[in-house]
């Protein structure tokens, strides 16, 4: 009998341990009870936001790579100026600033007061280290960490509360680069415990679980109303579940497929993706080296019909490099310059000398929904005028190392974005030096006119630089330009205030209870 | 003793042979470090820079053997991604998985053992077919639907989880374990109904040995035989059983997190793959080796264990 | 007349119809599997959409049937593979022994303890992604455990008065190892060629959720499942659908191995 009772005390033991767990079952519901306590009380308001994607790189904001992180940190971190929601630059550290007649020397007035989340005030040195650091001016910072900063000549301290940056020749889009953040000298430990000057203080990162913000009582500008943010990561197929079950209390970036399904619990904020979305071509192979066929290809896609089909009818259909919040230099008028019309792409398919049509492959980042399904609408829409797409799926960094870097590919379909909210941006890309010019286009004229845009005296030259620039794209049929996504937000229904920015970052400050 | 030196030794081949082919790995993907720390907008310079800080410039065999120095002396290395040391990932990691793991296969052992004792004591009854039946469906179901279903079912129409609501064990260890509890099922579920399959199975070959029917002719009730001689014997394909299923329940794990998201191992080792982190990637390729051949070498010396009949050095001197 | 166990005839049964719906989406399907149709997303089972829509207005029924095409395929692939290779190498290292069985079994037992998704991971980034790349990945997968299995029957069979009567007799030893040896462990075989099977329906399934191995616009029912998650409570036929094929097709063979073997066991 010894043995039986050694095995009904094992049957015990396991039970006991069952019984922890399931009673942690109730557990769990008086731990969220208590998490709505705290929210409701006028201590704090704690909320949940979901993200579909980890932020696994660095958090240091002069090194951070990926988009995500950049979002979600822009609480975190502020420039001398940063962003409004209407894409106006607006004061931040520095409270003031002076351009100089020759607009080659930028002068900045510290705020008064304004301290970093450690608690220490920031000083001018504070200001001309992260400036330097960015330009690549310190010595262990040897490489300019932002590109445009490597034409400062400059940095110094007027006094202690003054700061003169001299540049090497004028340039209208220097000042929107200064929103890069302003970071504590000598702090050492930003790559995983960053300390900013932003409404939002960094409390902790749990690899694929969490990041954790909470509010900066001791910030310069008005005290938001959320005082404690958890970002949860989850993955794009659980975001609509995570939402259903109450998880999270907020989630961006969802498809409008997504945002269908949880319209009945929360509240959905519309607005554009930012980007430019689009079939990318390589310009420089058979058969799309060849105008009339990258023409044709663009009169066989019907945005519409991607529109119906992956996006609800939601979007704004595009005809150029350029998408809708750049205002004053977005071209309205080449949206629909190739009608969907496959009779006339098969035709001039067939003047081209490909009657039969020819096989294409479209290499596509598989993380993104959008792209996968958008892909294969595509496809479709292209068998219909005899072209032949096949879809390789490849995880983000294949796609990067072998389409974006390598450049090896014959086309593929990606959004494009404005991360320093310069048409710069958006158009460098496809001036034939560039590295990064997947489409391998080259257009002389472009070139000149790119080049013109960039040493322009005035706004007005500028302008018309840049809609040059983007009439030789669509004239050229360089990519399939398709449309500026439709970018939705589900949100608690008893919050409100999210904003939509020109870039791409979450602002939470604006973020409140609605009045009742 | 010879035998457990061999064993030993095989162990270490296989743990070599597997952080090679790991390392090798990283050599055939496409995907660069550099583009995930730098982005995509950075310079040759600061590229070449960034290889020789992180060495890898080397030629591959010598990346391989510094790699393995480290590894050996705890040097796991530092996540590309996450910019801290993998050991303290691991740390932060491997309790959940290693939470979740365990649940799974206390559910697996105290729902069978019980369940197969059970049935093979009514064998052939009603409730042994309508078992037999659902055992052969539950094998059939794959965990990862399992699990889609019990997010529907479970946790958004009966309310009894909130999905994607995981609540760290630093927390709330109680509430922590009872989110677990449910990917625990869904991975255990097939594993209880393949454990009371081979349990059932195994009694009834033990019910029909003659000594057996020598136990019961004595006058030895049908209970005490089962407890004194019969569980014993036929307890021993279901322990070495139950010990390979060890190694299987976390690797389900690593598609289960995900339909549950669960931050453990299997999330980590899926999203540093597609990262490209390769320290950390080796890191938990070798722990996950480790624990296969070690839940092997277990079950074979649990075998030889229970049944006396396989003496250790006999064996090993054969 | 014989007398078929239960499970014989209801896993014969499942697995005939769920073959014969295969064979005939093979060639004929109710809707083009690719075809999209705006004006019916996610349109609940109907007359003319029998297991309804998905989220791009394609018709379920014949994806999911495709989808079964593929998973069938690629499975009965890879346990071909995966059994030759074993039973050729199980046969010769249990049968021999000595160093090259130490080696082999030392590499089976790396790729069984390296983490699948990686693996296959490695071999679809060699090749490029594709169905018969998926074969080739999950096939090097299944070669350990069954080169296992019958590197145990043969260690078990060498030792036996049949075998060393033929060897007595002069016979050639691959005429022991395959016509002597191999018929007397078909049993063994047929078992773990079964669960083999099912392995790898799962194994297919598992991939294709986390995103390796059948391409879109193909469907595949791994992939259907991952994306149905979105769509779980408005559409949850789109999840069902998929999953109860996967199950229907690995509950069909194991009915039907299980009840052949029970055969073998009540004639032995």
């Amino acid at each position: 009998m010894k043995k039986g009772r050694r095995f009904t005390a094992l049957l015990m033991l396991i039970s006991a341990v069952l019984t922890v767990a399931l009673s942690g079952c109730s557990g769990d519901r008086a731990g969220t009870a208590s998490e709505d306590d705290i929210s409701d009380t006028p201590a704090g308001l704690a909320i949940n936001v979901g993200l579909a994607k980890d932020l696994d790189d660095s958090l240091d904001p002069h090194k951070m790579v990926s988009a995500g992180t950049k979002e979600v940190l822009f609480n975190v971190f502020e420039g001398l100026v940063k962003p409004d929601s209407d894409g106006n630059l607006i004061p931040a550290v520095a409270e003031s600033y002076k351009v100089s007649d020759d607009r080659m020397s930028y002068t900045f007035t510290i705020r008064e007061g304004i301290k970093f989340h450690n608690g220490d005030e920031v000083t001018a040195d504070d200001v001309i280290y992260s400036i330097k650091r960015c330009a690549g001016m310190l010595e262990e910072e040897p490489e300019a960490l932002v590109t445009a900063f490597s034409a400062i000549t400059d940095v110094y301290a007027e006094d202690e509360r003054t700061v003169v940056i001299s540049i090497e020749s004028p340039d209208l889009e220097f000042i929107s680069y200064l929103t890069a953040a302003i970071i504590p000298e000598g702090y050492t430990n930003q790559t995983t415990s960053p300390i900013g000057t932003g409404p939002y203080q960094f409390v902790s990162r749990s690899a694929q679980e969490n990041i954790v913000l909470k509010r900066f009582d001791e910030y310069w500008g008005e005290l938001p109303e959320l005082t404690d943010v958890t970002f949860k990561i989850i993955t794009q197929d659980t975001i609509v579940t995570s939402l259903r079950s109450g998880a999270i209390d907020m989630c961006g970036h969802l498809t409008p497929a997504q945002a269908a399904e949880v319209s009945g619990q929360y509240d959905i904020v519309k607005g554009g993706m930012n980007s430019v979305y689009g079939v990318y071509l390589n310009n420089s192979i058979e058969p799309l080296n060849n105008v009339e066929v990258r023409r044709a290809l663009c009169h066989a896609i019907s945005v519409e019909g991607i529109m119906d089909l992956v996006f609800d009818g939601e979007g704004t259909p595009l005809g150029s490099s350029m998408y809708p919040a750049f205002g004053k230099y977005f071209c309205e008028e080449l949206t629909g310059y190739y009608a969907y019309d496959p009779d006339k792409a098969i035709q001039m398919l067939a003047e081209a000398g490909y009657p039969d049509g020819f096989d294409l492959e479209l290499t596509i980042a598989s993380n993104i929904t959008q792209y996968v399904e958008t892909s294969q609408v595509v496809a479709e829409q292209l068998k219909a005028v005899g072209v032949n797409a096949t879809i390789t799926l490849v995880d983000w960094e294949t796609w990067l190392s072998q389409v974006y870097i390598g450049r090896d590919y014959e086309a593929t379909i990606v959004d494009f974005d404005a991360s320093t909210m310069t048409a710069r941006a958006l158009l460098e890309r496809f001036t034939s030096g560039y590295p990064k010019n997947i489409s391998y286009f080259a257009d002389e004229e472009y070139d000149e006119s790119y080049a013109a845009a960039i040493s322009a005296a005035t706004d007005e030259e500028q302008i018309a630089a840049y809609k040059r620039c983007q009439e030789i794209l669509t004239e050229q049929a360089a990519n399939i330009y398709l449309m500026d996504m439709a970018d939705m937000v589900a949100i608690r229904s008893d919050l409100e205030g999210y904003e939509f920015y020109p870039i791409f970052v979450v602002d939470l400050s604006k973020i409140h209870v609605k009045a009742e | 003793m010879r035998y457990f030196l061999k064993k030993f030794i095989s162990l270490i081949i296989t743990l070599l042979l597997v952080s090679f082919l790991a390392f090798l790995t990283f050599q055939i993907i496409p995907g660069d470090p550099v583009t995930k720390l730098l982005g995509t907008e950075y310079t040759e310079e600061m590229a070449a820079a960034l290889r020789a800080q992180l060495g890898l410039d080397a030629p591959f065999l010598l990346r391989y053997v510094r790699w393995l120095g480290g590894f050996v002396t705890g040097n796991f290395g530092t996540s590309y991604s996450y910019n801290v040391p993998v050991t303290s990932l691991l740390a932060d990691k491997l309790p959940v998985t290693g939470l979740l793991s365990a649940l799974s296969f206390l559910l697996v052992v105290c729902i069978s053992i019980p369940l197969g004792i059970w049935l093979s004591a009514h064998e052939d009854s009603l409730a042994d077919r309508f078992f037999s039946m659902l055992n052969q469906i539950a094998m059939s179901i794959p965990p990862f639907f399992l699990g889609i279903m019990m997010t529907l079912v479970l946790g958004l129409v009966l309310h009894l989880f909130t999905p994607g609501n995981y609540i760290s064990y630093t927390k709330d260890f109680g509430a922590c374990l009872s989110y677990l509890l449910f990917p625990a099922i869904a991975i255990a579920i097939p594993k209880i109904a393949m454990t009371v399959k081979l349990l059932k199975s195994s009694i009834c070959v033990e019910y029909r040995r003659d000594y057996v029917r020598t136990a019961l002719s004595r006058g030895s009730t049908r209970r005490r035989v089962l407890y004194t001689h019969v569980l014993r014997n036929a307890m021993i394909p279901v322990v070495t059983f139950l010990a390979l299923t060890i190694p299987e329940i976390v690797a389900g794990s690593i598609i289960i997190e995900q339909v549950f998201t669960v931050p453990g191992l299997g999330r980590l080792l899926v999203s540093s793959i597609l990262n490209r982190d390769f320290p950390v990637v080796c890191a938990i390729v070798m722990l996950i080796a480790a624990l296969v051949i070690l839940m092997n070498f277990l079950a074979d010396i649990l075998y030889r264990i229970i049944d006396p009949r396989i003496r250790i050095d006999q064996e090993a001197s054969k | 007349m014989k007398r078929y166990h239960a499970y014989t005839k209801i896993g014969g049964i499942i697995s005939a119809v769920m073959i014969l719906l295969i064979l005939i989406a093979a060639f004929w399907t109710p809707y083009d599997t690719a075809a999209m149709d705006s004006s019916a997303k996610l349109a609940p089972p109907s007359f003319a959409h029998l297991l309804g829509t998905d989220n791009l207005g394609r018709d379920i029924l014949s994806r999911v049937l495709d989808g079964a095409g593929t998973t069938l395929t690629i499975a009965v692939l890879t346990v071909a593979a995966g059994a030759f290779f074993g039973i050729l190498i199980g046969a010769f290292t249990g049968y021999y022994g000595g160093p090259l069985d130490n080696i082999l079994m030392r590499i089976c037992d790396m790729i069984t303890a390296f983490p699948s998704f990686l693996l296959a991971l490695v071999i679809v980034s060699l090749l490029g992604s594709g169905k018969y790349h998926v074969v080739l990945a999950l096939g090097l997968l299944f070669i350990p455990s069954f080169a296992r299995i019958v590197r145990g029957e043969y260690a078990r069979a060498a030792t036996q008065a049949y075998v060393d009567n033929a060897r007595l007799m002069g016979a050639d030893p691959i005429r022991i190892l395959f016509v002597h040896i191999l018929p007397n462990i078909r049993s063994v075989l047929l078992s773990s060629i079964a669960i083999g099977f099912n392995n790898a329906v799962l194994a297919e399934a598992s991939m294709s959720y986390l995103g390796i191995g059948v391409q879109p616009p193909d469907p595949s029912l791994g992939r259907m499942l991952a994306e149905a998650q979105t769509y779980l409570l408005s559409a949850p036929w789109f999840a069902i659908s998929a999953g109860s094929v996967i199950i229907l097709l690995i509950l069909g063979f194991t009915l039907l191995g299980e009840g052949l073997s029970k055969e073998a066991g009540r004639n032995a």
